[in-house]
């Protein structure tokens, strides 16, 4: 892409993806800690997850005026504007993102001062790895501007429903088997309901990067899947569609 | 993979819906063609005719063009001008639509301005302009030698950069059209028309008291509204404007826009604007012009949202050179 005529527009622009990236950069670092805690029973860590959420909010707010600033005093079309309104959207969703890992870490806090569930977080630690990587991955669509990667991120959102639903499984087995780990059990599912929140917002990055390249929105129906959680427990809406 | 957005030259080369001159359509249906000599064929061939002329054309020449919706008022086949020998235009291809503003942009010298004067003949007077394609306004050659370049002017209006009243009263500013033209017989109907004009043109309310002052008494804003007032006084089709807000303030300005939002459900208006907010503002149909070459051509809210030339998007987002 050719330089802006007035070099200060560009680089105001340049700056808010910049922000958007390293926001990105946090957010992951977040989500990737928090499991961590979980999976360590890490205490220090945790509580470093919490504190550290500030700091997203902060660039979320940031990311916000500067757009409304670009927007007001330059007036952006065609591609810059769908990149302004991109950042703003992304760093919506990577706000959310941080608040999600951050309820995950406050969750872990909580498990470690209860009895280790070795299986039952090593299942939450390979759902978060998953979705640790789609968020790394629609990332590093949007800083290289790579549609195909943005693409794959937003096909395989199913992966994660799957590992949710499982999970699902395993831990009312468990609660069933024995009732004393129904208050552990509880916040594990919380944790990979959450888990299953972010790689929804890796979705919805997918899309704002698609929008951004090519100026059209994502067609035809994401695959999902099928008889799940919901059927189980026989309560609609328990994959929060998006 | 890095997406790619804009079509090249070679993408082109196939049946594509970019050349308006492949054949004149319109909601998927073959108009008859606006050329002169040319019949109107089966689709087929023209098809084929259409691949033939594009594969010689050169890279820069192709031309992204989605159709327009509505009556075509001006339809304009390969227009081009020059001036002592010199090409200023080169092979423009535009369908322009009734009751519809239409905005030429482009940078200093694209060639936008030559075109708009080509469609009232205003090259006329310009010695050693000449202009060869074909021009037609309902199916009728402008550049035929039966039509009258003076009457023809009195159906295609024209406004100016700098608003240039006649040294006169408010009142003979706008009479003098229709009293030239004889399109009126008493004074009690030339006061009717003077007074539908300046209320179409916005202004009847600030001189209504004062039509017999001199015109250049007036701001600059009203100067250019009464010159408005003037050009839709003889009843034109169209209305040609070369930017009209340029020498105006931003309130002036928002007057202007709003009055060829108003006049749009009568006339079929053309703009040239070095502003692309304006353009963006006030028109439905865009023109991009670069290097005396029609770019691409398109709804305003695509060109502006998602243009599909790499020089459109470059030199709408200021990124030009």
């Amino acid at each position: 892409m050719n330089q802006h005529t007035v070099k200060a527009y560009g680089d105001e622009l340049n700056q808010i993806t910049a922000e958007v990236a390293r926001m990105g950069g946090l957010a992951e670092a977040q989500v990737s800690d928090a499991i961590d805690s979980v999976a360590r029973r890490d205490i220090a860590l945790a509580r470093a997850v919490v504190e550290r959420d500030l700091k997203l909010d902060a660039l979320h707010r940031d990311i916000e005026k500067k757009a409304i600033r670009l927007i007001a005093l330059r007036q952006p079309v065609a591609s810059d504007l769908r990149r302004t309104l991109g950042a703003m959207k992304m760093a919506s969703d990577l706000e959310r993102t941080g608040d999600l890992a951050k309820n995950i870490a406050k969750r872990a806090l909580i498990l470690a001062e209860s009895e280790p569930m070795q299986p039952l977080t090593r299942s939450i630690e390979r759902m978060g790895r998953l979705v640790s990587t789609r968020l790394r991955d629609v990332l590093d669509a949007y800083t290289a501007s790579e549609l195909d990667r943005a693409v794959a991120v937003w096909q395989t959102d199913d992966e994660v429903d799957e590992h949710y639903n499982s999970l699902f499984r395993e831990l009312l087995t468990y609660m069933m088997g024995d009732p004393r780990t129904i208050g552990a059990c509880t916040h594990l599912l919380f944790m990979a309901k959450n888990l299953e929140r972010i790689g929804d917002h890796a979705t919805n990055i997918a899309e704002t990067v698609h929008y951004e390249i090519t100026g059209d929105d994502m067609s035809g129906e994401r695959p999902r899947a099928h008889a799940g959680a919901e059927d189980e427990a026989s309560t609609p809406n328990l994959t929060t569609s998006h | 993979m890095k997406f790619r957005i804009f079509r090249s030259a070679e993408d082109q080369t196939g049946a594509g819906p970019a050349d308006p001159t492949e054949a004149p359509r319109m909601g998927g249906q073959v108009l008859p063609s606006a050329s002169a000599d040319e019949q109107v064929e089966p689709k087929g061939d023209a098809v084929v005719e259409a691949r033939r002329e594009d594969a010689t054309r050169a890279a820069g020449e192709t031309v992204v063009s989605t159709p327009a919706s509505g009556p075509i008022k001006i339809a304009a086949r390969d227009v081009s001008v020059f001036y002592s020998g010199k090409q200023a235009l080169y092979d423009v291809s535009l369908d322009i639509p009734d009751k519809t503003v239409t905005a030429l942009i482009g940078p200093s010298g694209c060639g936008k301005s030559t075109f708009l004067r080509t469609m009232n003949r205003m090259n006329d007077t310009i010695s050693g302009a000449k202009v060869t394609g074909r021009i037609a306004m309902d199916d009728e050659d402008i550049n035929d030698r039966s039509i009258d370049p003076v009457l023809l002017r009195a159906r295609v209006g024209m406004v100016f950069q700098r608003p240039n009243p006649f040294p006169k009263s408010i009142y003979e500013n706008v009479a003098y059209g229709p009293k030239i033209h004889g399109l009126v017989t008493s004074k009690s109907e030339m006061d009717g028309v003077v007074e539908s004009a300046l209320k179409r043109a916005g202004l009847w309310d600030e001189v209504a008291d004062r039509l017999q002052s001199s015109a250049v008494g007036l701001s600059g804003g009203q100067q250019q509204r009464l010159v408005i007032a003037r050009a839709i006084a003889v009843n034109p089709e169209v209305i040609l404007m070369d930017e009209p807000c340029s020498a105006l303030d931003p309130i002036a300005t928002a007057r202007i826009e709003e009055l060829i939002d108003e006049l749009r459900e009568r006339f079929c208006i053309v703009i040239v604007t070095h502003s692309m907010a304006q353009a963006a503002r006030v028109s439905q149909r865009t023109a991009f012009f670069h290097m005396g070459r029609l770019v691409e051509t398109g709804d305003t809210e695509d060109i502006f949202q998602n243009p599909r030339e790499r020089r459109t998007l470059d030199y709408i987002t200021g990124r030009f050179g």
